[in-house]
């Protein structure tokens, strides 16, 4: 009984920075999407079981809408939402990837005491589209606007990110899964716990994705 | 919109079923049978086996918190003949199964400075060892502690003759109660190994952002502030590799803490340089002893 909490408690902790790509693409013009992901950060030897379903849409060829919701979240009393716009800055030619912008924000509110923070982000994914498959390479760039609220002094403004992946773009389903880097420019801690890293810093994370597509 | 209903519902029947907190997942209580051996002559702590006693207490309920009453168990090292007569020691164990776990530093802490020299009462939190119930917040942890030091209190002991020790996870009722002060012993000689500090830095350290720990617990607390409200004696004893509890947190709480030195409270500290959560192997069990010793004497 206590494993499964434990590794909700660490998807929450970790989660709270950290989610799988949403859409790595600008999807058809008035498409929408419907899906879900899971995985996570690994903390010592277990892979956390993030949940979180989102939904985007297309809203001209080369911009769309994203929004996701984090399942697990509302079981420990608190909201998290992200939100934002994906925006294709130049297309996929020869081997030329790709280049997309992100700009959203993550939202998080305690149902306790109504504790809410906001953390704008924005972030770059170059993707190549080969036939059905879409590996792709990105940044996300994380902003604490209330990085001074932290504890003794220890926040900082910018908290990045690195993610590869790739997906696979169906009739009806997209697939995907990713591998991220979570923050490498700090160490987390988890009191008891070994929080799994690259170069031993950071957390290194893999998602499963899977969206319902309607065209 | 017959989908987006349906999902709704689903969400909101996930929130209803699962509405957790970190509590249980976090505090590693485990039920046990207890074993405390006492040892032989050739062992350095050993004691007297009519000096061990494991006695039952009640932890009363708090209804102004929602804590219900709770049988806890405790250890006493010692004669509880003497409490009324003898320098005890509270000893506020760390996030580990239960009292078998703390068994010799217990036991080394009754022989410091000679056999027996010191009683010493070790309790079991909530849902740790035999004891009844679960730790939920920092208010379950402090009935616990009442709970002991009532015990004390109708031996006979006066706050000159008691030192509260808190380990790690210990530090938290230790702390709260000695800027509270609300107990039937006051505190006037408070002992930290490797102490953790405030909720929201124990998250923050874990997620890097400037998250509030309401996000995911009630379990609130913080103990530099109720530090900053205790005026007796200080001893803070850290490791500068500790991973578990970081030694640049424990500094905040033990630089917020400002004795009464005009009436001869003072604070002292031992940092290891090298040491990490595991303080005393680190430091040494004889330096261990002594730093405490030097403590309690003075």
């Amino acid at each position: 009984m206590i494993k499964p909490i434990i590794s909700m408690l660490l998807a929450i902790i970790l989660g709270c920075a950290c989610n799988a790509s949403r859409i790595v693409s600008p999807l058809e013009k008035d498409e929408w999407r419907i899906g879900a992901a899971l995985g996570g950060p690994q903390v010592s030897s277990q892979r956390l079981p993030l949940m979180s379903i989102y939904t985007a849409k297309g809203i001209t060829e080369e911009k769309s809408f994203y929004s996701g919701l984090q399942i697990l979240n509302l079981g420990f009393q608190s909201l998290q939402l992200d939100a934002g716009l994906l925006t294709r800055l130049k297309k996929h030619e020869g081997v030329s990837p790709e280049i997309n912008l992100k700009t959203g924000l993550n939202g998080m509110m305690s149902f306790r005491d109504a504790a809410a923070r906001v953390y704008p982000e924005m972030g770059i994914i170059t993707a190549w589209k080969l036939k059905k498959f879409m590996p792709y390479l990105g940044s996300d760039l994380w902003i604490d606007p209330t990085y001074g609220l932290t504890e003794f002094g220890k926040g900082s403004l910018l908290h990045p990110s690195l993610q590869t992946g790739v997906r696979y773009l169906g009739r009806y389903f997209e697939f995907g899964v990713e591998a991220k880097w979570i923050n490498p420019t700090r160490t987390f801690i988890i009191p008891q716990q070994e929080v799994r890293s690259f170069l031993g810093i950071g957390a290194r994370g893999l998602y499963f994705t899977i969206a319902y597509r309607m065209l | 919109m017959r989908k987006i209903s349906v999902i709704l519902i689903l969400i909101f029947s996930c929130y209803l079923q699962i509405s957790c907190d970190v509590d249980a997942a976090l505090l590693q209580g485990q039920e046990v049978e207890y074993n405390f051996p006492p040892g032989d002559s050739s062992d350095q702590f050993y004691v007297d086996a009519d000096k061990i006693f494991q006695i039952d207490l009640l932890s009363q309920a708090d209804e102004e918190n929602d804590i219900d009453a709770a049988i806890i168990s405790s250890l006493y090292v010692g004669d509880t003949s003497l409490i009324s007569s003898d320098t005890v020691f509270l000893y506020l164990h760390g996030n580990s199964g239960s009292l078998n776990g703390y068994w010799d530093p217990i036991r080394q802490i009754a022989n410091i400075g000679g056999h027996h020299r010191f009683g010493v009462l070790a309790i079991d939190y909530r849902g740790f060892g035999q004891s009844e119930g679960n730790s939920t917040s920092i208010q379950t942890m402090r009935q616990d502690l009442y709970a002991a030091l009532d015990f004390l209190d109708s031996k006979g002991l006066d706050a000159s003759r008691l030192i509260v020790y808190g380990l790690s996870l210990g530090s938290l009722p230790g702390c709260q109660e000695a800027g509270d002060q609300m107990g039937s012993i006051k505190i006037e000689k408070l002992i930290i190994e490797a102490p953790q500090t405030t909720a929201d830095v124990f998250f923050q350290d874990a997620v890097g952002i400037s998250v509030p720990s309401s996000l995911v617990t009630d379990y609130n607390f913080d103990l530099v502030e109720r530090i900053s409200q205790y005026k007796n004696s200080l001893l803070w004893m850290h490791g500068v590799n500790d991973q578990i509890a970081l030694f640049e947190n424990a500094q905040a709480l033990y630089d917020a803490h400002n004795p009464d030195t005009i009436n001869g409270e003072f604070k002292q500290a031992h940092i290891l340089p090298l040491g990490g959560h595991y303080f005393r192997w680190d430091f040494g069990y004889e330096n261990w002893g002594a730093a405490i010793l030097d403590f309690a004497i003075n």
